[in-house]
C-alpha cells in the first residue's frame, strides 16, 4: 500500500467530516499502514495540547475596564440632580431685580402738548379733516 | 447555551447594561485569548476586547439564537482583528523554513515538565503561523467551533474550510517536528 491518505483526508478523518464512504475507505487504509496512523496520532496529539492551552483568568484592572460601560449608571441624590435648576432660578430672579431696579422711572407727569393733542382726536368732532381721502395718501395695496 | 444566558441575553438586548456585564464576565477571557493569540499583542487583544463587547452590545438586538454567543462574540472579535491588521498593516507571514529553532530533542523525563514545554512550544509555533492557518486552528482547536460554524465566522465555503484546516494542521505538524527534531512525542 504506497499512496498515503493525503493531509486533507486526515484533517476530515479526524474530525469525523468525510462523508461515509470516504470514512470508510480512510478507516481501511489507517488500519493497514502505520505510517498514516503516526501522523494521524500526531495530528490528534497537536489538537490535544491546543485544546490544553491556558485561557487563564483576566487582570482584575481588565476585568474592571470591560465592565465599566455596562455599570450601572450611579444614584444620585434629589440635591445632586437638581442643584443645577435651583442655582439657574435662583440668578434667573436676581437678574430681574437687578435689571428693574436699574431702568429710569416713569415721568413725573403728562405734559400739556400731549393734552392738546388728546382733543384732536382721529373722529369727528375732534378731527380737522373733513375729508379724508384729501388729507390722507392713497395706498393701492395689491 | 443554558437557559440563565438565554435569560440575560433577553435582558441585555431590551437595554439592560448589568445583564450584559453578567455575559462579559463569562466570556471575556475566551475572547481576550483568542485575541492576544490572533495578534500577539496584550494591549490591543485588551483594546479588542472592549470593543468587541460594546459593539456586541449594540449589536444584540440583531443576534439570532441559532448562533452560539460565544460564536457570534469571536465573529465580532474577529472582525475587530481583521479591521486592526489592515489599518497597522501588520501581516507577517512567516515562511515554513524560518519556523521555530530547534529545541532540544531529548524526551524528558519529567512529563508534566514536557507538556509545559510542549504547550509553550505550541504557543510559539501558532503565532508564526500565517493569519488565516492560525485563526482556523484557534477556533476550530482551541474555541471548538464546527465546521460549519466556522464557514459561518470565517465567511468561507464548507470546501475552504477543510482545506484551510489541513494546510494549518500540516504546517503546525511541520514546525513541531522541526523543533523537535522529529516526529511528535506523545
Amino acid at each position: 500500500m504506497t499512496e498515503h491518505l493525503d493531509m486533507a483526508i486526515l484533517s476530515a478523518y479526524l474530525d469525523n467530516e468525510l462523508d461515509a464512504a470516504a470514512q470508510r475507505h480512510a478507516a481501511a487504509h489507517l488500519a493497514g499502514c502505520p505510517q498514516c496512523r503516526a501522523t494521524l496520532a500526531e495530528l490528534d496529539g497537536l489538537g490535544q495540547g491546543l485544546r490544553a492551552l491556558a485561557c487563564p483568568e483576566l487582570p482584575a484592572e481588565l476585568q474592571a475596564r470591560l465592565q465599566r460601560p455596562f455599570a450601572p449608571p450611579p444614584v444620585r441624590s434629589w440635591w445632586a440632580r437638581h442643584w443645577a435648576q435651583g442655582i439657574g432660578a435662583a440668578a434667573s430672579v436676581l437678574l430681574g431685580l437687578l435689571l428693574g431696579y436699574a431702568l429710569p422711572g416713569q415721568p413725573p407727569g403728562s405734559s400739556p402738548s400731549h393734552d392738546l393733542l388728546a382733543v384732536l382726536g382721529s373722529t369727528p368732532p375732534g378731527a380737522l379733516c373733513a375729508r379724508p381721502e384729501f388729507c390722507y395718501l392713497k395706498v393701492n395695496l395689491k | 447555551m443554558n437557559d440563565s444566558e438565554q435569560d440575560l441575553i433577553q435582558q441585555a438586548a431590551r437595554g439592560d447594561r448589568q445583564a450584559f456585564g453578567t455575559l462579559v464576565r463569562v466570556h471575556q477571557a475566551r475572547v481576550f485569548h483568542f485575541l492576544r493569540r490572533l495578534l500577539g499583542s496584550a494591549d490591543e487583544a485588551a483594546d479588542l476586547t472592549q470593543e468587541t463587547f460594546i459593539r456586541a452590545f449594540q449589536a444584540l438586538p440583531r443576534w439570532r439564537p441559532e448562533a452560539r454567543l460565544q460564536t457570534w462574540l469571536l465573529q465580532i472579535a474577529r472582525n475587530a482583528a481583521l479591521d486592526t491588521l489592515r489599518q497597522r498593516q501588520r501581516y507577517v507571514d512567516v515562511a515554513p523554513e524560518e519556523l521555530a529553532e530547534p529545541v532540544d530533542p531529548a524526551p524528558s523525563p519529567l512529563s508534566r515538565l514536557q507538556a509545559g514545554r510542549d504547550l509553550a512550544l505550541l504557543e510559539r509555533l501558532l503565532a508564526r503561523l500565517p493569519h488565516e492557518q492560525r485563526e482556523i486552528l484557534l477556533l476550530r482547536e482551541v474555541e471548538g467551533l464546527a465546521y460549519d460554524e466556522l464557514a459561518a465566522t470565517l465567511q468561507l465555503a464548507a470546501g475552504t474550510v477543510k482545506s484551510r484546516l489541513a494546510r494549518a494542521r500540516e504546517a503546525l505538524l511541520h514546525g513541531y517536528r522541526q523543533a523537535n527534531g522529529g516526529t511528535l512525542d506523545d
